[in-house]
């Protein structure tokens, strides 16, 4: 009876410890969202770097989202082509498909992943570098709260770069998707079958997954940068954590809004 | 534009050229055994959870996505079949490889690179040793075995969110998704995923050790490595999932003649 | 015996090394004193290859190091121990596991045999063995220095390189690796090469010293006649030093 209780304790502190350093970060990151929000309304406004931040989103991440959304698009066709085929034995409808995915998931979710991978990183390695050279003491000490100074311009960067980039991402899905359709559709049956089977609805859907996925890689690049201890070793682990929990959190948010769009209807 | 082409180029054959060494470096031995078991435990178990949530919410977005047209088309009998399908020919390894080349990728990357700007690289030649043999064969193979049990691992994760979805919250009834699982699969699916499993740890493992071992001078310069390396590794898996799909896709139409054959 | 023939290196328009000639003798401490870079490093690293000269040789007992194919350097780097500037130790290992990682690679060990030899060499270098549990990072600069040094000597190397040993040191510190580097000439019995720009360093270690000036060696001579000599370059640098 007593061994099992000792090994039912030292389970449950193991666990109870890992729950705790859950809570711990999910914690710190949502206070680093409050206080994000929380500055971006106070002056000075750092439009200047803020557009910086937008730059080097877009610069970085925008070849990759092409060439990633173009094989996307593609394997897509190529997929829903041989899953139709099997089932209702045409093609006819597939763009129309395609063009669904493309709007709810690959230019959103996909482009969201490629963002946090290139841009969050980035952020990551920034702050994370800044954190264990001291900078972000020395910005303290000079009363400049790094909040404000560091995360407030990529959180806006962030946001508007994430919809512009879910547009291109949306944009080359639909075009290699076209591509390798093309022998069965022509343009305008192509976008035909797009117009019938999606609404207006599905665009303002790419807006709202966009908005909470562009806000999501600079918060928790960010906090992950501030976290970061010991050396060069670890701002590589800030990184890492940074653009693997981004894509799950993604993924995550991705998960709710999907679903809470499908149980309201 | 020729500029982006040349890129590539010297891309893919610095690539391969590295893919060698590694593959020479092993060979020539003498073989890291305890490091090789570290690294698995490193690049592997710490990943676990992580593959475990991505491949469960992925799984039910595939279910609740498929559920729009095959609702429309009043095939709704059909979602176990198809998402399972999908899943695991397509999405389970692509997720799984995205997921652990940012964690994995990135952190040996980082690693590597830290080492390589502090001088610990040629500190480790300057003892005589061969550090291709000593840190970066242990780590690749690492990899390369951990990322195809992984993708294992998540397809059958992201399948049991499939199913947890299609019967909660579709309504479908669990027999009938099994039931259409089995029909719709076959074995060239199966395939699928373990091929591209291998090939996908293949890939971050070349790519994240050798621009690790490529970084240039500073802090800032482990930070262009983990972020080149993300691009690189995200492009290559797509390259090489389209390429595997598009070869085995040929396959698929030969078992799909010879079964018509047969029957 | 190590011989720098007629070395020849630049980066670029930068011309680092222009005709260096030095004969170490065996089982002398030979210093290198030099401006900060002078390319008094580029000397040390054509050495070991890790960097490949222009033109000109190095022979190392008879054999020409820059002539050789990158397989074979492994072999010379384990008969010429490098020390680096920095200490760039493995910071993911411990300490202990630190000095052993050449060693355990090189030589076969059993049980205890490792844990021993790494307290040895600890010792050798002035440290604590029970440091070996500790990470780098928890280790002060001049201690990390040391366990560096450990590291190289567990390979028990022939010749010693020396690359900047005090800089970035305290003159206390500094002063108790000098002594630590005559100390290991003598009880190792291991040529050395000191690069430097420490003159103390150099009163305390060098049988002999040379200035790297304009990518040349010159004033090749003993401590005590080398501070006394007239020639102007070498009281501009010493002037220069003392302010």
């Amino acid at each position: 009876m007593n061994i099992w209780l000792k090994i039912f304790v030292r389970i449950s502190l193991r666990v109870g410890n890992w729950v705790f350093g859950i809570l711990q970060t999910i914690g710190g990151i949502t206070t680093l969202l409050w206080e994000t929000l929380f500055y971006i309304f106070r002056p000075p406004y750092r439009i200047k770097e803020t557009f910086r931040q937008m730059k080097i989103i877009g610069l970085e991440t925008t070849p990759l989202i092409i060439v990633v959304l173009a094989f996307v698009g593609s394997v897509v066709m190529m997929e829903l082509r041989y899953q139709l085929m099997r089932l209702i034995h045409t093609v006819e409808w597939v763009p129309g498909f395609a063009a669904i995915f493309m709007f709810r998931e690959a230019g959103t979710a996909v482009v969201g992943a490629m963002v946090a991978s290139r841009a969050g990183a980035g952020m990551a390695a920034e702050v994370g570098s800044m954190q264990i050279t001291e900078q972000v003491d020395a910005l303290r000490l000079l009363r400049a709260n790094p909040v404000h100074y560091l995360v407030v311009p990529r959180f806006i960067a962030g946001i508007i770069m994430m919809e512009a980039l879910a547009i291109i991402g949306v944009a080359t899905g639909l075009l290699f998707s076209y591509l390798f359709c093309m022998d069965v559709h022509n343009f305008f049956s192509f976008f035909g079958m797009v117009k019938r089977f999606t609404e207006s609805w599905d665009l303002v859907v790419v807006f709202k997954k966009a908005f909470f996925f562009g806000m999501t890689v600079p918060i928790i690049s960010c906090y992950y940068g501030f976290e970061a201890k010991g050396g060069a070793q670890g701002v590589g682990m800030a990184t890492t954590k940074a653009v693997v929990y981004s894509i799950l959190t993604i993924i995550i948010l991705d998960f709710i809004l999907t679903g809470s769009e499908k149980l309201v209807g | 534009m020729g500029r982006w082409i040349k890129i590539i180029f010297e891309e893919i054959g610095g690539m391969i050229t590295f893919l060698v060494q590694i593959i020479i470096a092993i060979i020539k031995g003498p073989f890291e055994f305890r490091e090789l078991i570290y690294q698995c435990y490193r690049v592997g178990v710490q990943s676990l959870v992580v593959i475990f949530l991505a491949g469960a919410f992925v799984g039910s977005i595939i279910a609740i996505q498929f559920s729009y047209p095959l609702g429309m088309l009043d095939a709704m009998v059909l979602i176990g079949g198809v998402t399972s399908s999908a899943i695991i020919r397509e999405v389970g390894p692509m997720l799984i490889a995205a997921m652990i080349a940012g964690r994995i990728g990135a952190y040996i990357v980082a690693e590597l690179g830290t080492m390589k700007v502090t001088e610990q690289i040629d500190a480790v030649s300057c003892l005589g040793l061969d550090p291709m043999v000593c840190l970066v064969a242990p780590r690749f193979i690492a990899v390369v075995v951990m990322v195809f049990l992984l993708t294992i691992f998540g397809v059958i994760v992201a399948l049991a969110g499939g199913i947890i979805v299609g019967v909660f919250m579709l309504g479908t009834n669990i027999y009938t998704y099994f039931l259409k699982m089995i029909t719709l699969i076959d074995a060239t699916a199966f395939t699928y995923a373990l091929v591209k499993g291998f090939f996908f740890g293949m890939v971050i493992a070349v790519v994240s050790c050798r621009k690790g071992m490529l970084a240039e001078e500073g802090a800032i310069g482990v930070g262009k490595a983990v972020r080149d390396s993300l691009v690189v590794t995200s492009v290559a898996l797509f390259t090489v999932s389209y390429l595997i799909s598009s070869v085995l896709r040929i396959a698929d139409h030969f078992a799909e003649i010879g079964r018509m054959l047969y029957l | 015996m190590i011989e720098f023939h007629d070395l020849h290196k630049s980066f670029g328009d930068n011309v680092v090394l222009r005709g260096v000639n030095l004969e170490v003798k065996d089982g002398e401490t030979f210093a290198v004193l030099g401006a900060t870079g002078a390319g008094k490093s580029v000397m040390l690293r054509c050495v070991v290859g890790l960097i490949r000269p222009d033109y000109g040789s190095i022979m190392v007992d008879g054999e020409d190091v820059t002539d050789v194919p990158h397989k074979d350097f492994p072999r010379i780097r384990l008969k010429c121990g490098m020390v680096f500037q920095l200490p760039t130790l493995f910071d993911s290992m411990t300490v202990g596991e630190n000095v052993a990682f050449g060693m355990k690679r090189h030589r076969k060990f059993k049980n205890n045999e490792l844990k021993d030899a790494v307290s040895e060499n600890l010792h050798l270098v002035g440290l604590d063995p029970s440091l070996s549990r500790r990470m780098p990072g928890q280790l002060s600069f001049g201690e990390q220095k040391r366990v560096g040094l450990a590291r190289t000597v567990a390979l028990r190397p022939k010749y010693l390189l020396y690359d900047e040993p005090t800089t970035g040191l305290d003159p206390i510190t500094a002063e108790s690796i000098n002594e630590l580097i005559k100390e290991l000439a003598q009880k190792l019995g291991v040529t050395s090469i000191v690069v430097t720009h420490d003159i103390r360093c150099v009163e305390v270690v060098a049988d002999r010293v040379g200035l790297l000036h304009d990518g040349e060696l010159i004033g090749i001579q003993e401590p005590a006649t080398f501070l006394k000599d007239p020639s102007p370059v070498i009281q501009d640098f010493l002037y220069g030093m003392v302010t």
